[in-house]
């Protein structure tokens, strides 16, 4: 089976924060509540989902129809990531585009929260992208090679033509997932902009 | 080229049983759809798979500000009554005594980050649970769960729960014997058993090693078997001490004593007459009193008893009964590693305190059962990989879920512990604590069950890292006392079995809602949870960690000697108690302090707004019209199996699709009736046909007439035209046994 056969509509996007010094975790439960009020990222956003709990997990998350937003610390490393669940366009390069677009979306508008009063940030030289879905792509090399090329200029594109750093996780178990990292780190904002242009 | 889907990945990988089963439910999903299949019957029936409901899942939410309408493009389409199709439910993943393998471990971890919010959730009855699933998905969850032996048949609804057991029965010190071979046949015997198909209510069994211990927790179950063994004629034989009509709920009822010693073989048919019994006589009409306590309570235990027993002599025998005795030695478990023996090294503090609160010795030398604590049962699917990576390292498959929310695993050499609580912890694994005050039990409450009204969840994990905080420096009198928290007075997290127990009321104040949690005191965890705490009165949630310590504090500061806490509870008395927590009873104004005016964890301005409807206790439907549904999806396949030009199995399935329908009505006056279609045939003539109660006003016995020819001649070598004369044939008959089945019911009220 090939990603090409079936499309994968369950992928993810996370972008790290930056530095090592982050606000305290509960900060982000009433910006996600208030988000739902707001309707400030898109989908029909459903609830909040506290796991400070469980150290290296979600985290945070907010929980909407489509997918799934979440201030995550899985691998033990803090970002915004956005896991779809469903929908999404009917080719590979739209759903990654569309996940990649809500999870910075997303970053943006949590570092621009008054409550942090701009100390929180987000990088934009790393990303983790992957599928979860292991019918149609699981963590092996057969799909690396299918989707690893347009996930790299994908994000070629985005980054304005950097090189790129590829890495994968090595476990068979795991969701399909590639470790992206880029020479440059443009302001999230202008990434947005070039985002819309693609 | 055939489509890749996971129905056509597994083919082969899941029992041919369990396969059908689920294509039965995927296309009663599709009935549902196009509104052929009623909502009420709908609900029961993916419950009895195991996909439940979740709170605003009626497409309803309360924001803060106001009440919002959830925007499900398909807000017309129902999953049950009340039930939006695109909201998320919760899928409960049976796991029977709690036993799991690594490859198991391995799945719930996929499913969870496939479907599901990333996280796995052990439950107080040795489940898993996922939430925020969408219905379309449940289909693959399911075969992927049946292709490493697991089924979530009947983890919801109206029949027997997931049978519990002892997590540490069978290499525990003091136990009579180990009782997990006798809840693995209790749970194969009944599961999707008829007589377990039509009942009010739920109803939880479970098998405890001891009288002593907690782990069975017998005392709160509607049937529990406690081993026990007497010797008969010089020879030492194996039974059990049974206890009826048990549960917690709003109307808690210590479970009575049945029988001081049932043999071993006669387990499962007692177990079945008792089932008979409640089917017929449990109130079906008011769901709050519809569990077996309340009819044992209602008509005495002699009189249930008498029942029983005129039930059980008219039981048909079944060889299942004892089959499973032959082979209970076949269960023994062979430990992976050889047995060991305690490092010298008192290892470093972390390692210390884990080891004191979270390794038990086996009664087999060289030992250990460790218990893996896991804040409010929560793991992600990286901790689950990593456990059954463990698992294969040190134990192997003696894997187990526990009502604790925790998992132990058994058998590891006493030699392996340092290097299994290194390994263990690299996975965030080896946290210290299990079994004491900072290892508290919650329900999913508000977070998400329909019928929540306080955060059980906020509240537990608040209370969490306030205690764990100085867990270390704690007496021991207080560290080990067990705390529950249940969101509502259904008791889900136990709350009435633990030394400190809190549920979720709501108190007004000012025009607003206050959340509260009542605060029950007193109740036994051991001895099988032998007696039921009381309520102390309700405080203000955000009061609750000021309650405990004044609680904990009073109990250290005047136990007398090695009082118990619940005897120190007696003594001191409610009246003292109340008084004790008076200060912390007052709520201060909206103006004053809002922060009272929410819920841990949960900013919203609390409300009652967003409960629902439990599903737990929802419609009752009787079981011929699940027998009906179940005919109606067979010959929807036959349809089916006609426009994908495969005449034979069309015709295979219109007759089988008859057979249901046919036995689904016959159920209604002989429980008796088996599988074996000439037993069908012969009891649907008699019953049906002879007394004219099948025949339709104007076409009298003409539908019953295609079932008995169809029946004579057999399904073999039809034409496709043949086959679909059968297919509409087995439709009008099928549509006929509704209409007899609704004179029947119409008769009867």
């Amino acid at each position: 089976m090939t990603v090409e056969a079936k499309t994968a509509n369950r992928l993810f996007c996370k972008c790290f924060v930056a530095g090592d010094v982050y606000p305290d975790d509960a900060l982000y439960i009433p910006i996600f509540h208030r988000w739902i009020q707001e309707q400030t990222v898109p989908g029909l956003l459903v609830d909040v989902a506290d796991y400070q709990h469980v150290p290296r997990g979600p985290n945070v998350m907010l929980i909407a129809h489509e997918g799934h937003y979440a201030m995550d610390r899985t691998a033990g490393r803090l970002g915004m990531a956005y896991y779809q669940k469903r929908g999404g366009g009917d080719s590979f390069e739209a759903n990654l585009q569309a996940v990649v677009s809500n999870a910075l979306l997303a970053a943006e508008q949590m570092a621009g929260d008054k409550v942090f009063g701009g100390s929180l940030a987000f990088r934009t030289d790393e990303f983790v992208v992957g599928v979860d879905d292991r019918l149609v792509a699981p963590n092996s090399p057969e799909t690396l090679d299918q989707l690893g090329p347009q996930i790299q200029a994908f994000f070629s594109g985005l980054l304005g033509g950097t090189a790129l750093e590829l890495q994968v996780a090595d476990d068979p178990r795991m969701p399909f997932q590639v470790h992206l990292r880029a020479e440059i780190s443009p302001a999230l904002e202008d990434l947005r902009e070039r985002l819309c242009a693609l | 080229m055939i489509e890749q889907t996971w129905k056509n990945r597994l083919d082969g990988k899941i029992s041919g049983d369990l396969a059908r089963e689920i294509e039965v439910f995927e296309s009663q999903m599709a009935h549902r759809q196009t509104g052929q299949l009623d909502e009420k019957v709908f609900a029961e029936t993916r419950l009895r798979r195991g996909a439940y409901g979740q709170r605003y899942d009626n497409g309803q939410r309360h924001d803060g500000i106001t009440k919002r309408e959830l925007g499900y493009s398909s807000s017309k389409q129902t999953k049950g009554p009340d039930t939006v199709w695109d909201a998320p439910g919760m899928m409960r993943i049976k796991i029977p005594w709690g036993g799991l393998t690594a490859e198991q471990l391995e799945l719930i971890g996929e499913i969870a980050e496939e479907y599901s919010d990333r996280i796995a959730h052990v439950t107080t009855r040795q489940d898993f649970q996922l939430h925020f699933i969408h219905i379309d998905d449940t289909p693959d969850i399911m075969r992927r769960l049946a292709a490493v032996g697991i089924t979530t048949r009947e983890a919801c609804g109206n029949s027997i729960r997931n049978v519990t057991a002892c997590p540490i029965s069978g290499v525990c010190h003091d136990e009579s014997f180990d009782v997990t071979p006798y809840a693995e046949a209790f749970k194969a015997y009944f599961l999707g058993h008829p007589d377990v198909q039509n009942f009010g209510r739920k109803f939880k069994a479970a098998f405890s090693g001891c009288e002593q211990h907690a782990c069975g927790l017998a005392i709160m179950h509607d049937m529990a078997f406690v081993a026990a063994s007497q010797t008969i004629d010089g020879v030492k034989q194996r039974g059990f001490k049974v206890y009826v009509g048990g549960g917690l709920g709003a109307v808690p009822h210590p479970a009575q004593l049945y029988e001081d010693f049932v043999p071993e073989y006669e387990i499962l048919p007692l177990g079945q007459a008792m089932c008979r019994v409640f089917a017929r006589l449990g109130e079906k009409r008011n769901r709050a009193r519809a569990r077996l306590k309340f009819l044992v309570a209602k008509i005495g235990l002699d009189e249930f008893k008498k029942l029983v027993i005129e039930e059980r002599a008219e039981l048909p025998e079944d060889p299942r009964w004892t089959a499973y005795l032959s082979d209970l030695e076949g269960f023994s478990e062979t430990p992976m590693r050889d047995p060991g023996s305690l490092s010298d090294d008192p290892g470093s503090l972390d390692y210390r305190q884990w080891f004191e609160s979270n390794v038990q010795m086996q009664r087999q030398e060289g030992y250990a059962v460790v218990t893996i604590a896991l804040p409010l049962g929560d793991l992600t699917a990286d901790q689950l990989r990593g456990l059954a990576d463990v698992a294969r390292v040190y134990t192997g498959d003696h894997i187990r879920a526990t009502v604790e929310q925790n998992i132990v695993l058994r058998w590891v050499s006493l030699s392996d512990l340092p290097a299994l609580h290194g390994d263990l912890a690299s996975h965030d694994l080896a946290l210290p604590g299990a079994g004491t005050i900072v290892d508290i039990t919650a329900c999913p409450g508000t977070d998400t069950c329909k019928l929540g009204i306080s955060a059980s969840r906020g509240l537990a994990a608040e209370l969490r890292t306030q205690l764990g905080a100085k867990a270390a420096s704690m007496d021991t009198a207080i560290r080990d006392l067990r705390v529950k928290i249940s969101g509502c007075f259904n008791a889900c997290g136990q709350h009435h079995i633990s030394d400190i127990g809190f549920y979720g009321v709501s108190r007004k104040k000012g025009g607003h809602n206050v959340p509260h949690f009542q605060v029950v005191l007193g109740g036994q965890w051991s001895e099988n949870a032998k007696t039921f705490g009381l309520a102390m009165g309700a405080v203000p949630s955000k009061n609750i960690p000021d309650a405990l310590s004044v609680i904990t504090e009073r109990y250290l500061k005047d136990r007398q000697g090695d009082e118990s806490f619940q005897g120190f509870v007696s003594r001191v008395g409610k009246v003292e108690i109340k008084t004790m927590l008076k200060d912390l009873c007052q709520v201060p104004g909206y103006e004053v302090d809002p922060s009272y005016y929410s819920d841990w964890a949960d900013p919203r301005e609390y409300s009652l707004g967003d409960m629902g409807v439990g599903e737990c206790a929802g419609a009752v439907v009787a079981q011929a019209e699940m027998g009906l549904a179940r005919s109606e999806s067979e010959v929807f396949e036959a349809q089916v199996c006609l426009d994908k030009n495969d005449p034979d199995r069309a015709a295979a399935l219109a007759y089988q699709s008859m057979l249901l329908a046919a036995q689904a009505l016959i159920r209604e006056q002989n429980l008796n009736i088996t599988d074996e279609p000439n037993h069908i045939v012969t009891e649907f003539r008699t019953r049906f046909f002879d007394t004219r109660l099948f025949h339709d006003p104007f076409a009298g016995g003409k539908f019953a007439n295609y079932f008995f020819r169809i029946h004579d001649e057999g399904v073999a070598g039809l034409s496709p035209d043949q086959a679909h004369q059968r297919v509409e044939e087995a439709q009008l008959f099928i549509e006929a046994a509704h209409s007899c089945y609704a004179r029947m019911s119409t008769v009867a009220t």
